[in-house]
């Protein structure tokens, strides 16, 4: 997995134009669909189609890199969206052909960059529509921002792609909440998340600390907003601890503090990454002596990563949404 | 009494993930152990799929201390993710000959201590990376420290071992006894590596997940399956070995029995172990136990002569290190097997590997019926052949399908064309190595890519007749040069029912 998400894309053929009308991009991905048949060893191939709303051009960096990357786990059509409703209107293009070589395979795929003024800006589903592929599913990736509900787009996604940590306050976190009990929606953060999630859910497996979750009487998280409130939020939801008894504190990195008290005499539970690491840590100690030890390493690129793993589980989450719920209780 | 629940377990086990708990490899200090296992098990922790509860304790003949086996799990993953120094601190060795009964009551002592170190619950899988020769005696030590039974309540004691099991028919049922007698049946993981390459397991996928392909699954639109199991490579020093093996009891008997039971079998009530096991066995119970006489005109065996090999001039077999020169021992063979059931009945499968073959490659191929009447004239379809389903199982993992399509211009020709899917081009992921799967599967408890004991003990049924005819010699020993598809007989075997080898 490690080596296909760190494949690299190449373009074959580019082709850009604008003020354009949405038939004339059609032309040019069958042109250039043309041309890849001069590359007999290459094959057409995807497994959905993968949408990106960008509309700031750091969004638009971020996504492009990121999905051509991707493209080596997930073949995918690639539409990035850059709409501005406060332009004029009018619409850009520009399709590329890209190649990417994954062991003894040469694969192909296009990707579509829109530039949308005007109106049309909000109207994105129209547009979008022409170029999905059929019968595949449709991930609608918002960059670095939290969809409005009544956004038309949010029609032809199979499922939405969010991160929480842009949604840090108590109120944005509700409001993503509903959207979810509607739509199908995936966290980056949430699978961001997942070492220290399964690092914790590890040291409660030995049955010399199982017995230890019903006597966590307090939990510290810090890290920044949203991680720290999702983990939190986590926390609460599956142990069944009050909010009043977690912690949420400022950090560079993420770190999980649980303490338990049971008949037998305390124990702390600690999941953190060190500092200057990409590493994380996890600790057992029960009277006083370590009990329980591991270690993940974290990818050395965080997003392609946290995006491979969305892909990969396009379904609903309840336990997300059972933690979403309990952060938006957590007092900061 | 029983554990109560990790309730922040919920929802991450959507993969699956070992429990807490030991993997006791015996063979430790072996080749198997170093190339495949201890790799395997770092990709599983480098994967977060192991508990931080695991250890390795390895024991094997080879003096070695804790640290010695440590260093030695350090430098058969020289990349390894940080949490494989995890696994490397917590595991331990113990050395003892597997005769020994004291050895047993080490690793009972030392199993003992790491449980207690890591607060492991008991689960035990011990694996039997060993020649076969020492299965029997390490399962009685096992048996003699009480180590073939849990150790708590809700804890697993499994054996996993590795193929051949047995040489004949004879041998794996007193293998199978031998077994029996310490663990039950439940307990038992029989490895075949071929299991767990993730396109044998496509096999299933392609056949059950999809409604276009069962119904010409059958007699009524097929006219023949090949198999194909080759191999570019010879001995590659491992001479001594292939002496007592031979192609028909090193694949026929287990790689392609397990393909052939997949590609039979008839669509599980679910794919679980026991829906997929059952099948597999009434598919390969519908095979025709070969007689003397079928195996005389339906059975090729032969032997390599020096030839070119990838533009290598390469030995004969005989002269290859740690082979009789005067070796009777097949590197090659080709059968024709029949299936007497309702949907296989008149068509036969046609079976080939060997090794010093032009390349490697393993596949299936279901050649179709030709179609009732031709309605083209001779000329226009001259370059048009039935069609045929190939599932490429390796390398190059995929499905092609050949059908005729008219070619373009004024007349009417019609010619073959192949539609050919790569998984490599659908998904480009890595997949988990076939060592990594199963590990994974044993610890976990899933024994669907396992053999069961009836499954081995009826390949070996339908094996055990040809070994039987070729020790009386009724089979005579063919030669093929080095770097062709195998002697003429193989060729003369299928041609005389109509069809040909395919040329993959």
């Amino acid at each position: 997995m490690a080596n296909a998400v760190a494949a690299h894309a190449t373009a074959v053929d580019t082709w850009q134009a604008e003020g354009i009308r949405l038939s004339d991009v059609s032309g040019a991905l069958g042109a250039l669909r043309d041309q890849s048949r001069g590359h007999h060893t290459s094959a057409r191939t995807a497994v959905m189609t993968l949408v990106a709303v960008a509309p700031e051009d750091e969004q638009a960096y971020d996504a492009t890199d990121v999905l051509r990357v991707l493209a080596g786990h997930h073949p995918a059509r690639i539409i990035i969206l850059r709409p501005d409703p406060d332009q004029v209107a009018t619409l850009g293009a520009r399709a590329t052909l890209y190649a990417l070589d994954a062991d003894h395979h040469r694969t192909n795929f296009e990707e579509i960059i829109l530039t949308v003024g005007g109106q049309a800006a909000k109207h994105l589903d129209s547009l979008v529509e022409s170029f999905t592929l059929s019968d595949l599913p449709v991930a609608v990736w918002y960059v670095r921002s939290i969809p409005d509900a009544t956004d038309p787009l949010l029609s032809v996604a199979t499922a939405i792609l969010i991160d929480s940590r842009d949604a840090p306050d108590p109120g944005e976190l509700r409001g993503l909440l509903r959207l979810a009990r509607r739509r199908t929606m995936v966290d980056l953060s949430w699978n961001r998340l997942a070492p220290w999630r399964e690092l914790m859910r590890g040291l409660f497996d030995s049955p010399s600390t199982r017995g230890l979750v019903d006597a966590i009487t307090h939990i510290e998280v810090a890290g920044k907003t949203g991680p720290r409130r999702l983990l939190g939020g986590w926390l609460a939801a599956q142990t069944g601890v009050a909010p009043r008894k977690i912690a949420l504190s400022d950090a560079r990195h993420v770190s999980i503090h649980l303490t338990a008290t049971g008949a037998g005499g305390a124990a702390t539970f600690t999941v953190e990454r060190p500092e200057g690491q990409r590493l994380v840590v996890a600790e057992a100690v029960v009277d006083g002596s370590t009990a329980i030890r591991a270690t993940a390493a974290l990818p050395e690129d965080a997003l392609p990563a946290s995006l491979a793993a969305a892909l990969t589980r396009l379904q609903p989450d309840g336990i997300w949404e059972r933690a979403l719920s309990a952060a938006t209780a957590l007092e900061d | 009494m029983e554990l109560p629940n990790n309730p922040l377990a919920e929802g991450l086990d959507a993969t699956r993930k070992a429990p807490p708990g030991v993997l006791v490899v015996f063979g430790a200090s072996g080749d198997l152990t170093h190339r495949k296992l201890l790799p395997a098990i770092a990709q599983l922790s480098r994967r977060r799929l192991l508990s931080p509860t695991f250890a390795v304790v390895g024991v094997a003949r080879t003096e070695l201390t804790d640290d010695g086996f440590r260093e030695l799990m350090m430098d058969a993953v020289p990349d390894a993710a940080p949490s494989w120094s995890d696994v490397v601190k917590q595991s331990r060795y113990v050395v003892g000959d597997y005769v020994d009964a004291g050895t047993f009551k080490k690793l009972a002592s030392v199993l003992q201590e790491v449980e207690n170190d890591l607060g492991a619950t008991g689960n035990r899988t011990f694996y039997l990376a060993t020649v076969p020769a020492v299965f029997e005696e390490v399962a009685t030590g096992l048996g003699g420290v009480g180590l073939n039974r849990p150790a708590a309540p809700d804890t697993a004691v499994r054996l996993v071992i590795e193929k051949p099991f047995g040489r004949d028919l004879e041998s794996a049922r007193q293998l199978d006894s031998a077994l029996h007698r310490v663990f039950s049946e439940d307990q038992i993981y029989r490895i075949d590596h071929y299991l767990g390459k993730e396109t044998v397991q496509n096999v299933l996928a392609l056949r059950f997940a999809n409604a276009i392909f069962e119904p010409l699954w059958n007699r009524s639109y097929l006219d023949h399956v090949q198999i194909t199991v080759a191999e570019s490579l010879g001995v590659e020093g491992r001479g001594g070995f292939y002496e007592t093996a031979g192609a028909l009891r090193d694949i026929v008997q287990n790689h392609v029995m397990q393909v052939l039971s997949l590609t039979l079998m008839e669509p599980p009530g679910s794919i679980d172990a026991q829906g997929i096991r059952d099948e597999k066995v009434k598919a390969l119970r519908s095979v025709l136990i070969p007689t003397l006489d079928y195996v005389k005109t339906n059975v090729v065996r032969a032997q390599y002569d020096s030839g070119w090999s990838e533009g290598i001039a390469v030995p004969a077999y005989r002269q290859e290190r740690d082979v009789d020169p005067k070796s009777e021992t097949e590197t090659f063979v080709a059968m024709k097997l029949e299936v007497d059931n309702w949907r296989w009945a008149g068509v036969p499968i046609y079976i080939r590997t060997g090794k010093r073959l032009p390349k490697r490659l393993t596949e299936v191929a279901l050649q179709f019926k030709a179609v009732p009447h031709l309605a083209f004239g001779r000329a226009e379809t001259r370059d048009l052949r039935p069609n045929a389903l190939v599932l490429r199982i390796q390398p190059d993992e995929g499905v092609a399908l050949r059908f005729g399509a008219k070619v373009p211009g004024q007349a009417f020709t019609v010619r073959d064309v192949l539609m050919d899917m790569s998984y490599g081009t659908a998904f480009l992921e890595d997949p988990p190595e076939a060592y990594e799967r199963l590990l994974l599967d044993a610890m976990v408890g899933d024994p669907t890519l396992f053999i069961r004991s009836d499954e081995v003990d009826q390949a070996w049924k339908i094996v055990d007749p040809i070994l039987k005819a070729w020790q009386e010699r009724a089979v005579p020993l063919a030669g093929y040069a080095a770097g062709t598809w195998g002697p003429r007989q193989a060729g003369d075997l299928m041609e005389r029912d109509g069809p040909q080898w395919r040329t993959p």
